[in-house]
């Protein structure tokens, strides 16, 4: 065995990284757990992967078979309801942790420099996490999925000049059919995975290389914020952590499994109710509330520009707030419990 | 540098005019005209609600989620003996000084004076 492990370290070169592991350290303060949201979220991450390629051994995404085949998944195969569930569950709590994780990290300001990189990325992965929910969405080919895609495919076609030809490549064709199915379970499987090991990789190797926050007040003053080492005393703090949540999610998973719909019948006219997954419901609520048209604007057009607005302020929020660290950013603050308010009213609102 | 930029941007919108007609074609499993092309299997149009069938199958679900949490319960026992002992070896520093980070925080197994 020892051996091996010295054969796989001269091989692999390894020993710089488990170097480095033992020579890492984790600030604590009163912001600490921000860092065990990031950790964890490598956790559904990693339940997300495997749950999913247990779905795929048994998938069929077409248009006679999809639903059939989730039905057959939830019926007839072993344990095959659980999986499903805790793959549905944990996408939840994915992008609940990466949002978490998010506005953690906008309020105690750790996005500035020189962590603008590392936050602009991990933008990128809260979007890619709301993508797979979206695509995943349609999956099982149900009313409520092929109504909720509809709606979700025609937004673009509001972006003047390439948002037409963004709806037909997304439904691949003017209407969501078969093909809409063939291509979200494409991008579900294989693009969306490849971008998100893509810009994981890239954030965590920025979160190594620029080293993990500590609180304003702290970097103002230059005190010196006690550490712990990662290895073994944060892994095994985090490991605990990891239990828990294995516990709550498959707890959860077990109690409240998700239904599935009959299958859908693209000649019937839309459902009355449809929603969303409920990390969209916010966005679903807001391009409702728009009036028809405003001036010699559409509501749809004008609701599509402000979420626009707000996912570009949100991106490029390092380089707008690029003040020194002597600043507390209030005004930052106030904005982030202002969109709190909002997200959670709106979501609270298009539940009733 | 800028002639290397130049010829990469236009590889890239060769490319991408190239691919963009394939993209976008699409429509190769056309919309059903009749309701007849829609779902085989789940074709009784009923929503599964998956739960456990019988009482047989209700117990195994409790008896799992508890057998779970218990097994949750013991590890995090003994991750807690693993920390405390993790803690105290860095606070002793136990291991050479060039491998620890920082100072060490108070000893896990001491109580702050006053308290009992």
């Amino acid at each position: 065995m020892r051996k091996l492990r010295i054969w796989l370290e001269d091989r692999l070169g390894t020993v710089p990284i488990f170097t480095f592991l033992r020579k890492k350290d984790v600030p604590q303060h009163k912001h600490s757990f921000l860092y065990y949201t990031g950790s964890s979220i490598l956790l559904f991450l990693g339940i997300q992967i495997v749950t999913g390629i247990m779905l795929a051994l048994y998938y069929q995404p077409t248009l006679k078979e999809a639903n059939a085949s989730v039905a057959r998944i939830m019926t007839e195969v072993p344990l095959g309801w659980i999986i499903r569930s805790i793959h549905s569950w944990s996408s939840s709590f994915m992008i609940a942790l990466v949002m978490i994780h998010l506005l953690g990290i906008m309020l105690t300001k750790a996005y500035r420099s020189p962590r603008e990189a590392t936050w602009m990325s991990g933008v990128f992965l809260l979007v890619i996490s709301m993508l797979f929910g979206f695509t995943g969405y349609l999956l099982p080919w149900d009313d409520l999925s092929l109504s909720a895609t509809k709606v979700g495919t025609d937004i673009p076609n509001i972006i003047p000049v390439v948002g037409a030809w963004v709806t037909k490549f997304l439904r691949g064709g003017e209407d969501v059919t078969g093909d809409t199915l063939t291509r979200f379970f494409i991008f579900h499987v294989c693009v969306l995975p490849l971008m998100i090991f893509l810009i994981l990789a890239v954030h965590i190797f920025l979160v190594q290389k620029h080293g993990m926050s500590i609180p304003l007040e702290a970097e103002r003053k230059k005190e010196k914020v006690k550490a712990l080492p990662f290895w073994p005393n944060f892994v095994l703090r985090e490991s605990v952590a990891w239990m828990v949540l294995l516990g709550v999610i498959l707890t959860v998973a077990v109690i409240l499994a998700p239904s599935l719909g009959p299958g859908a019948d693209l000649m019937a006219p839309a459902p009355e109710g449809i929603k969303p997954e409920w990390y969209f419901l916010f966005l679903f609520q807001t391009l409702k509330i728009f009036p028809a048209k405003v001036f010699f604007v559409t509501g749809e057009a004008l609701a599509v520009l402000a979420i626009f607005l707000v996912v570009a302020f949100l991106f490029f929020l390092p380089l707008i707030d690029t003040r020194s660290l002597e600043k507390k950013g209030k005004i930052i603050t106030w904005l982030t419990y202002a969109f709190l308010f909002y997200a959670g009213a709106m979501t609270v609102w298009s539940l009733l | 540098m800028r002639r290397s930029a130049l010829a990469f941007w236009l590889l890239l919108i060769a490319l991408s005019w190239t691919i963009t007609p394939y993209l976008a074609a699409g429509e190769l499993q056309d919309a059903p005209k009749t309701k007849a092309q829609t779902p085989a299997k789940n074709s009784e149009q009923v929503t599964i609600h998956p739960s456990p069938k019988n009482i047989r199958e209700k117990t195994a679900v409790f008896v799992f989620v508890a057998w779970l949490w218990l097994s949750i319960g013991i590890l995090i026992y003994i991750l807690r003996l693993k920390i405390k002992e993790a803690d105290r070896m860095f606070h002793y520093r136990y291991y050479p000084d060039s491998e620890y980070p920082t100072e060490p925080p108070p000893d896990p197994c001491i109580k702050p004076s006053g308290k009992k």
